[in-house]
């Protein structure tokens, strides 16, 4: 079902209407990415408790190294979202199953997100609410969004100005109950638990804007796609470091107890009389993140489907996979100790998406391709990166834009 | 009753997509998007019945943890 | 399909009514005339073997036509004490839901008293509801009453509308008082799981006067593990809050060359810094930095002339580094670090603590200290010197 305003099924984009992302407008929102997964983490906790501060700013260290690996790609093939970029390294065969296995990926990301912030809600604020009902509310803003296609990223600046100003307002709030001496003693943990709580944060949240690769043939300088990421992780980083600051000053030994730190210690914030009960704040900023965060992946999971199947028109997808998602969410754990176990599995799954095949795509291209994979485009003359030229790509660049020019 | 939710569901969005593709005469569309009904209809009928549907993660779960030995270890404490 | 004009207005409009009736969470309303709202709990030991005693005070906000819990609370004049006994506090409230005509609601919750005795069984059993409800906040206050929590929430209110309101003002006093220490339920959990710090909470008890039936706050409960094993009185427990940090403003009472004075700490600061020795030995070094004033004076020596002033110094510091003293012994005696030594040596010597963390109970009685009190006087009244018949 298409609800566009032109009454045609054509992307906007292509006819004009709506201009590119820049690369800012990409690192606000893969900001805004970070800060979603941010507000639920309590994994990193239990293993590097009050050091925790500390294995946020190494895993933004070592995230920056892990983008660098996508930058590469996205400066060697400009403008490939990922499912292009498979097809284009790996070849016709391997690569359709490679893309097949993203495509994968970006909607177990949308469900397990999605079955996040629907048990956030159905745990602390409606206990009576049946949770496919959140879902289905959520699910329908984000069709809307994906609909739109990549404007919905062109917001978020002002949205991530909003957070993070909020975030330091209650850090400020909750002065009074935080003490420095709760992050000592300092470096007192085995070295196993630094690296799993690192490893923990560098899956999720911090590399999972590799997503963000699905919206490179929409920005206006697609070789930027790295940096852009890059700013991403500095912001989205930083208000992680100040959420997680914020935890630990604030709640002492309650941190390992508690089974969602952020929220409780929101919980505490009383100056006076006057200002109590403000967790509204902490509730509506994580179901407007968390609802972009499902919007971005569902939208990769769909473009990527439709530009592997080669169809321009990708809105034919978004009622069917809205309502796959809605059941694949109820379905995906049958109780919490399933989800809990999943906890423990999941930066290994993640890590195969978004680190091992991104340096395998990255090798197999220089393998492949040499060092400069763009001449070999301008040279075979058409918008692919000469592998099976001659396939008819024209769904996914701008047709104004001439062939080989960055 | 629910049964009848999910089939009401289904048919309203049949109407809403397949016309148009037929009309167009893009019978790729129309075939994966067909497939695609068929494979969620499916699990939704089966979730609507026997309320649990084979989930994937718990499947890579199994392989991670047995077979790679690769999982987190459970949170101290 | 496209939808065009018409039609599109048409089903947003229709879309837009659905998520209204959807977004107003219509499971889960709750209406202010629908809920009981509790503004003190009581747990006290059941008659049977094993179980507990659940009192709540309910607010009766009668036909309050304010929408908001608060402001509804701040009219509400009577109250309701509902009691349940079961073998586990949830279990209880939900019996007693038979009793209570509307649903009980505890997010207004401000305290939460515990009988002695049940105190002294183990607590941490029945706090897990308090704790885990996602309902219940953890900045109520937790007291501990001196006899049965539910004598102390029936016992009727004087200056305010609701035994439960008094309570938490009389809390709230303590910062002028500073003789029993104020305690929200979060800072008991988070001392009592810690293996590092006991934990500690206020006593209440009923005074009788003249017939009447007062609330008193005065002095500390002291538990080890989860079991109430003392009482500290108000001296001691000046000299426990000194100890903490904890104290804001009291008074002590001196007498100097036969001059009765009440001397008025006006501000407290402590730095606590631990020190282990080569030998094994601990040590905590507490530096306290007051400020003291005039609170009166009887007849002898004029207090406030710099010679005398001297004197009031010395007598405040002398009588604080008693009621430290006297706090540190008594808590060695039930083998309870309630200051929080053991927690400052985690901080500060994490390898030394790994190797002390098992024996602290035992280790806690040889912790020598030393305390150094730098008394700053201000002048306070408006009086130069005392009242002279002549």
């Amino acid at each position: 079902m298409t609800l566009s305003p032109n009454g045609a099924g054509l992307r906007a984009s292509e006819c004009g209407l709506v201009s590119m992302l820049s690369a800012k407008q990409l690192s606000y929102a893969s900001a805004l990415f970070i800060v979603a997964s941010s507000l639920l983490i309590k994994a990193v906790y239990v293993f590097s408790l009050q050091d925790s501060w500390l294995s946020v700013l190494v895993a933004i260290l070592i995230s920056l190294l892990v983008i660098g690996v996508y930058g590469m790609l996205g400066r060697r093939h400009p403008g490939m979202c990922p499912v292009k970029l498979s097809e284009a390294v790996f070849g016709r065969v391997v690569g359709k199953v490679v893309a097949a296995m993203y495509i994968f990926f970006f909607l177990s990301l949308a469900i397990l997100n999605l079955e996040d912030a629907g048990s956030f809600v159905t745990v602390s604020i409606l206990p009576r609410t049946p949770v496919t009902i959140v879902y289905v509310m959520v699910i329908v803003v984000c069709a809307m969004a994906v609909s739109k296609g990549h404007k919905m990223c062109m917001y978020s600046t002002m949205m991530v100005i909003l957070v993070a100003f909020i975030f330091v307002l209650n850090m400020l709030l909750l002065f009074n109950k935080m003490e420095l001496e709760n992050f000592l003693p300092v470096l007192t943990q085995p070295p196993k638990n630094y690296f799993l709580a690192i490893f923990g944060l560098l899956m999720l949240p911090l590399c999972e804007i590799f997503v963000f690769m699905i919206f490179a043939p929409d920005m206006k300088k697609p070789e930027i796609i790295g940096s852009a990421l890059k700013g991403g992780i500095f912001i989205g980083g930083f208000l992680l470091f100040i959420i997680v600051v914020r935890d630990i000053a604030a709640l002492d030994g309650y941190l390992q107890y508690t089974n969602n730190p952020t929220f409780s210690s929101i919980r505490l914030i009383e100056i006076g009389d006057f200002l109590t009960r403000l967790e509204i704040l902490y509730a509506s900023i994580l179901i407007t993140t968390f609802t972009f965060k499902i919007s971005v992946c569902f939208y990769a999971a769909i473009v990527g489907l439709a530009r592997l199947f080669r169809i321009e028109n990708y809105h034919i997808f978004i009622g069917i996979f809205g309502v796959l998602i809605v059941v694949a969410t109820r379905g995906v754990f049958e109780s919490t100790f399933e989800h809990n176990e999943w906890k423990r599995s999941a930066p290994i799954y993640s890590t195969l998406f978004l680190i091992i095949l991104p340096i395998i795509m990255l090798l197999v291209s220089y393998l492949r391709f040499g060092k400069y994979p763009q001449k070999r485009q301008a040279a075979s003359g058409g918008e692919n990166a000469g592998t099976d030229g001659g396939n008819d790509d024209s769904a996914d660049y701008n047709p104004n834009r001439a062939p080989g020019e960055t | 009753m629910l049964i009848v939710l999910v089939i009401l569901v289904f048919v309203l969005l049949g109407i809403a997509d397949f016309p148009e593709l037929i009309s167009k005469k893009q019978w790729k569309e129309t075939i994966i998007l067909g497939v695609f009904y068929a494979g969620v209809f499916i699990l939704a009928i089966l979730q609507v019945t026997r309320g649990e549907i084979p989930s994937p993660m718990m499947a890579i779960h199994y392989f991670i943890d047995k077979c790679l030995h690769m999982s987190f270890p459970p949170p101290p404490g | 399909m496209t939808i065009k004009g018409k039609a599109r207005r048409f089903l947003a409009a229709a879309l837009a009514l659905v998520m209204i009736l959807l977004l107003s969470g219509c499971f889960d309303r709750r209406e202010l005339d629908t809920i009981a709202i509790v503004v003190g709990a009581g747990l006290d030991k059941g008659r049977e073997e094993g179980n507990v005693r659940v009192t709540l005070q309910i607010a009766n906000i009668g036909s309050s036509e304010q929408s908001d819990p608060q402001t509804a609370l701040n009219e509400a004049s009577s109250f309701v004490n509902v009691t349940e006994e079961g073998p586990a506090v949830n279990y209880a409230v939900r019996n007693m839901q038979s009793k209570v005509s509307r649903l009980i609601y505890l997010a207004h919750n401000k305290v939460i008293v515990i009988g002695e005795e049940m105190a002294k069984t183990g607590i941490n059993n029945v706090l897990d509801f308090f704790v885990r409800a996602s309902e219940a906040r953890l900045t109520v206050n937790l007291l501990v009453a001196e006899g049965k929590a539910g004598e102390i929430l029936s016992t009727s209110a004087h200056l305010e509308q609701l035994p439960g309101t008094e309570i938490q003002e009389l809390i709230r006093d303590q910062e002028i008082t500073s003789t029993a220490p104020i305690i929200t339920e979060l800072d008991f959990i988070g001392t009592m799981i810690e293996k590092s710090v006991e934990a500690f909470a206020p006593l209440i008890k009923i005074v009788e006067e003249n017939g009447e039936k007062h609330l008193k706050i005065s002095g500390t409960a002291v538990f080890k593990d989860s079991k109430m094993v003392g009482k500290f009185d108000e001296y001691e427990t000046q000299g426990m809050l000194h100890v903490q940090d904890r104290f804001q403003r009291g008074v002590l009472f001196v007498r100097i060359q036969d001059t009765p004075a009440t001397i008025e700490i006006l501000d407290a600061k402590t730095q606590l810094r631990p020190e282990v020795f080569t030998d094994g030995t601990i040590m905590m070094h507490m530096k306290l930095n007051v400020t003291a004033g005039l609170g009166d004076q009887g007849e002898g020596v004029n207090l406030f002339t710099p010679e005398n002033m001297e004197m009031v110094k010395n007598a405040v510091s002398d009588a604080i580094k008693d009621q430290i003293a006297r706090a540190i012994e008594k808590a060695k005696e039930y083998d309870a670090d309630i200051f929080g030594f053991g927690k400052k040596l985690s901080r500060y010597y994490p390898e030394q603590w790994k190797e002390m963390a098992e024996q602290w109970d035992n280790l806690f009685r040889s912790v020598q200290y030393d305390v150094e009190v730098n008394v700053v006087t201000k002048l306070s009244g408006r009086t130069t010197t005392y009242i002279k018949p002549q």
